[in-house]
């Protein structure tokens, strides 16, 4: 009989019998209505989908607050295609000048020449009616699906669930941010308003300060030089049809894979790296991720409703010759503008050519080797773990101390380049000069990284301690007892298996595996010691994956079995010592 | 653990519960009729959303003013909220408290086929390729490799006419010899005088509506009239400034945005793009920043009526640095 636990309180119904029904579902098996199965076998004649369909509506989903912002990704994106869709019908992606009518509802640029698209942008806003509510939806949606995207994607680093077997769905989330962003940036350079005009300069700066093909690149993308007339209608295309299209497959993809795969979920009793505990697909799961579309819709309608957001009117057309002060871009190109402000000036001259390396660097360097840093990641650990094992249970960041402190890193670094990108907002704002906040930014750029990183080991390996001592030693109650012999002593108590089990401490890193002896007892020299590729695969091991300090062997004077090893087995119910040194009370 | 439910049977009708949650209105019927009211009243409030917003569209059916936009978005905006708010909420809360909360259990399926299954799949590659002949047969596997080498090439070279080659466009610019500095503003030649000094002005050498976007986007130059005396030329230079006037490109030579800040006590250019700086006494060096390159300087005279001319072209590309220059 399985367990009959009641969570909240109260007392379990009266159907803990031993009937089997009652242990599958509350409502037990019902007769199905004649129509119903009709209409189920029209379709299964046809499309043989009964048992497809009975096994998906059992799919069982864990249940988890941080396994929403995927879904989040996905409703945003949605609202993109329905809000997106909408904009197309009024929006005419031209260069050619036209003079914002005197009839216009936007006063003070009437009669003044500007771009197709830029007046279809003021006419969406001014004179559709909904129009003004439609674009703020579809802009506060792009900022949403990639705050989601980027904060699923570091839910998935962070509880190792990019491993074995899923490291294909990491490749295509990685493919799915670096399309985000460029779609992004697509978008809101589209209207042609002074701001987003800026930020296509420097896309062309950018694109021109490529070694030998770089001014080949700019002139075919624009079609000629800056501005050119046939850039905006191309990015039209690209941002309405390319980009989607690739999108709304890889993300189908995605789905159907980790569909296919089954969700991850975190460790707790009853829950094994071979089951998933949760709640069916049907009704629950799939009515709450419905219901939860609706949510994301209401809060990108809310945040329209209140906040204004990228009002061209204000930039007003794009001007080649004006730029404003304080220009900044979206936030998750923000990193980037950073990266430029901060880099040197540096330029190299060889036989009568320029590489521009403050240019090149920051721009296509930086990303690059993100990007491909974070595509190789899953391959990457597992070789220096030597784990290629299948991994279905989440890790606590903590159990991993290399590799969040590692990702820490890397989020600092680009949290610096993002501030660094509106150095001029914070100089202006907080009256510091300028170029201090540049330097500052620039010593930050190499310090606070490594010490993120070493602050983030040593809190995710105290964290751990924590946990695995009161796994062993239970909590402390509060109560204070005082013994025959007039000593006081607090009781502890021991934890619950389902928090222990909560704790997820036999999947901890742990030590890296022992290495062979550099010589044999034969006198042979190991090889796999002295090969070099051996050598920075310890080197790196030892750098992220392995504690310094033994969990548990600390030498606080408490002595206790257990070695602290991975797969370190820690029995809830050891007996071990009070501080006194006297009995243990539960 | 060897708990009951890891005997998972295939043929149930739904999955096994791991672990019975009863909250209050599993329990009682009236709590349960109370949430199933409370989430109607949700639903409702989302039916109130809807027709608020029809009337929003409804009643404000013209925007002619800048008000009546901001008043439509609020009115349109906060009912659609309401509308899909109550929606959401309504789903949410009759799955959390009167859909069952009970957690199941379904085992996973090993994803890896046994060995046996590896290996005739394996056979199945090595069968048919046999029977394809690809493996015995490599003048058919080169051909076809040249040939469908040779496909890609088609779609790439039609790619070549998305933009023109190059070339030296981004070598020139449209000033020349004779050029009028002209206030690109008001189109009018900016005479001797027109500057106070520590102030300054962009000039263009046509009006904006006679050059092509491209050659406005490069031709900008920026018109600064220093305090007397303190310009010192490059070497070379001594006669391309105009009484204390002196003009430079107003394109960044890091990545191209128009320069729009100058710092009248320490005469300093300063892009607001990526903030680099350039110190205009001294022929725009750089003095902070990622730009490398200083400002190109425009040679300028005034002519016999009393207007700024150029003297000469710029003598190097505006702009960004780009692979070909030297």
């Amino acid at each position: 009989m399985s367990t009959t636990k009641p969570r909240r309180g109260e007392k379990p119904a009266g159907s803990a019998t031993a009937d089997d029904t009652a242990t599958r579902s509350p409502v037990g098996p019902q007769p199905a209505p004649k129509i119903l199965k009709k209409a189920l076998g029209e379709v299964d004649s046809r499309f043989g989908l009964a048992g497809y369909l009975k096994r998906s509506m059992n799919k069982v989903f864990p249940d988890h607050w941080s396994f929403m912002l995927g879904e989040i990704a996905l409703y945003s994106f949605i609202v993109l295609l329905l809000s997106g869709t909408f904009l197309t019908f009024f929006f005419r992606p031209g260069t050619n000048t036209v003079v914002y009518p005197t009839t216009g509802n936007y006063v003070p640029l009437r009669g003044l020449p500007m771009t197709e698209a830029f007046e279809s942008t003021l006419r969406i806003s001014f004179d559709v009616r909904g129009g003004l509510l439609i674009r703020q939806i579809h802009h506060w949606a792009a900022l949403l699906f990639m705050a989601a995207i980027v904060a699923h994607c570091c839910r998935i680093f962070f509880t190792g669930a990019f491993r074995k077997p899923r490291e294909a769905n990491w490749l295509i989330g990685v493919g799915l941010i670096t399309l985000g962003l460029l779609e992004g940036f697509a978008g809101y350079s589209l209207p042609d308003d002074l701001l987003s005009g800026t930020g296509l300069r420097i896309a062309y700066g950018i694109i021109e300060s490529i070694p030998i093909v770089g001014t080949y690149l700019g002139s075919f993308v624009f079609g000629g030089q800056f501005p050119g007339p046939d850039f905006i209608p191309r990015l039209f295309t690209i941002h309405i049809l390319l980009v989607p299209g690739i999108l709304l497959a890889l993300i189908t993809a995605h789905l159907l894979l980790m569909w296919y795969q089954k969700h991850t979920q975190w460790p707790a009793e009853h829950r094994t790296n071979d089951n998933v505990v949760g709640a069916p697909f049907y009704p629950a799961f799939m009515a709450k991720t419905g219901g939860f579309f609706f949510a994301v819709f209401a809060v990108t309608a809310g945040l329209s409703a209140l906040v204004q957001i990228n009002p061209v009117w204000l930039y007003g057309p794009y001007n080649p010759a004006q730029v404003g002060a304080g220009s900044q871009p979206d936030f998750y190109i923000g990193w980037l503008e950073g990266t430029l402000r901060l880099m040197p000036n540096l330029e190299t001259h060889i036989d009568g050519h320029t590489i521009s390396w403050n240019v090149l660097i920051p721009a296509v360097v930086i990303p690059g080797v993100l990007f491909t840093a974070m595509a190789i990641y899953p391959f990457l650990e597992a070789w220096v773990t030597r784990d290629y094992a299948t991994h279905n249970i989440c890790d606590r960041p903590r159990n991993r101390p290399g590799r969040t402190a590692l990702g820490v890193a890397v989020l600092t670094e680009l949290g610096v380049c993002l501030l660094a990108g509106g150095n001029d907002v914070l100089a202006e704002k907080y009256d510091i000069s300028l170029y201090a906040t540049t330097w500052t930014f620039r010593a930050m750029f190499f310090i606070l990284p490594p010490l993120a990183f070493m602050a983030t080991r040593r809190i995710c390996l105290g964290l751990q301690y924590r946990d695995a001592h009161s796994a062993q030693h239970g909590y402390e109650t509060g109560r204070i007892v005082m013994l025959a012999n007039g000593e006081f002593i607090e009781v502890e108590a021991a934890l619950p298996e389902d928090a222990i089990a909560r704790m997820g401490l036999e999947y901890r890193q742990g030590p890296p595996p022992a290495l062979e002896p550099p010589v044999d007892e034969h006198g042979v020299r190991s090889k796999s010691r002295h090969n070099p590729i051996e050598k920075v695969r310890g080197r790196i091991g030892a750098f992220l994956y392995e504690p310094d300090v033994e969990p548990l062997t600390d030498g606080h004077g408490k002595g206790h079995a257990s070695n602290g090893h991975a797969d370190a087995e820690l029995p809830a119910a050891e007996q071990t010592e009070l501080t006194s040194g006297e009995g243990h009370t539960d | 653990m060897s708990d009951h439910f890891e005997s998972h049977d295939e043929t149930s009708l739904r999955p096994p519960i791991v672990e019975r949650v009863i909250r209050p209105q599993d329990a009682d019927p009236k709590r349960a009729d109370s949430a199933e009211r409370k989430i109607a009243l949700m639903f409702l409030l989302s039916a109130i959303g809807t027709v608020g917003f029809i009337v929003a569209y409804v009643a404000i059916p013209r925007l002619s003013t800048t008000k009546d936009v901001r008043w439509s978005n609020f009115w349109l905006g906060i009912s659609l909220t309401l509308s899909l708010g109550g929606i959401a909420a309504g789903i949410i809360a009759w799955v959390r408290w009167l859909m069952p909360a009970h957690e199941v259990v379904q085992q996973r399926h090993e994803l890896a086929a046994p060995d046996e299954e590896l290996e005739a799949a394996a056979q199945v590659i090595v069968v048919g390729a046999q029977e394809s002949g690809i493996a015995r047969r490599s003048l058919l596997k080169r051909s076809l490799g040249l040939a469908l080498g040779l496909f890609a090439l088609p779609g790439v070279l039609l790619l070549r006419d998305l933009g023109p080659l190059p070339r030296k466009t981004l070598d020139t610019t449209l000033w020349k010899a004779n050029s009028p500095l002209l206030n690109a503003e008001t189109g009018a030649p900016v005479k001797l005088g027109d500057l106070e000094v520590g102030s300054f002005t962009t000039v263009l050498p046509l009006k904006v509506e006679d050059m092509s976007e491209e050659d406005y986007a490069k031709t900008p130059v920026l018109l600064i009239r220093l305090e007397p005396g303190i310009n010192k030329p490059a070497p070379g230079r001594e006669n391309w400034a105009y009484q204390d006037h002196v003009a430079y490109s107003k394109i960044c030579t890091h990545v191209g945005c128009p320069i729009g800040l100058y710092q009248k006590q320490s005469h300093k250019l300063l892009c607001p793009c990526h903030q680099s700086t350039f110190d205009v006494p001294r022929a725009c060096k750089v003095v902070f920043g990622p730009a490398a390159r200083s400002l190109p300087q425009l040679p300028i005279s005034v002519n016999a009526d009393g207007e700024f001319i150029a003297t000469a072209s710029f003598d190097q590309p505006v702009g960004p640095s780009f692979f070909e220059r030297s």
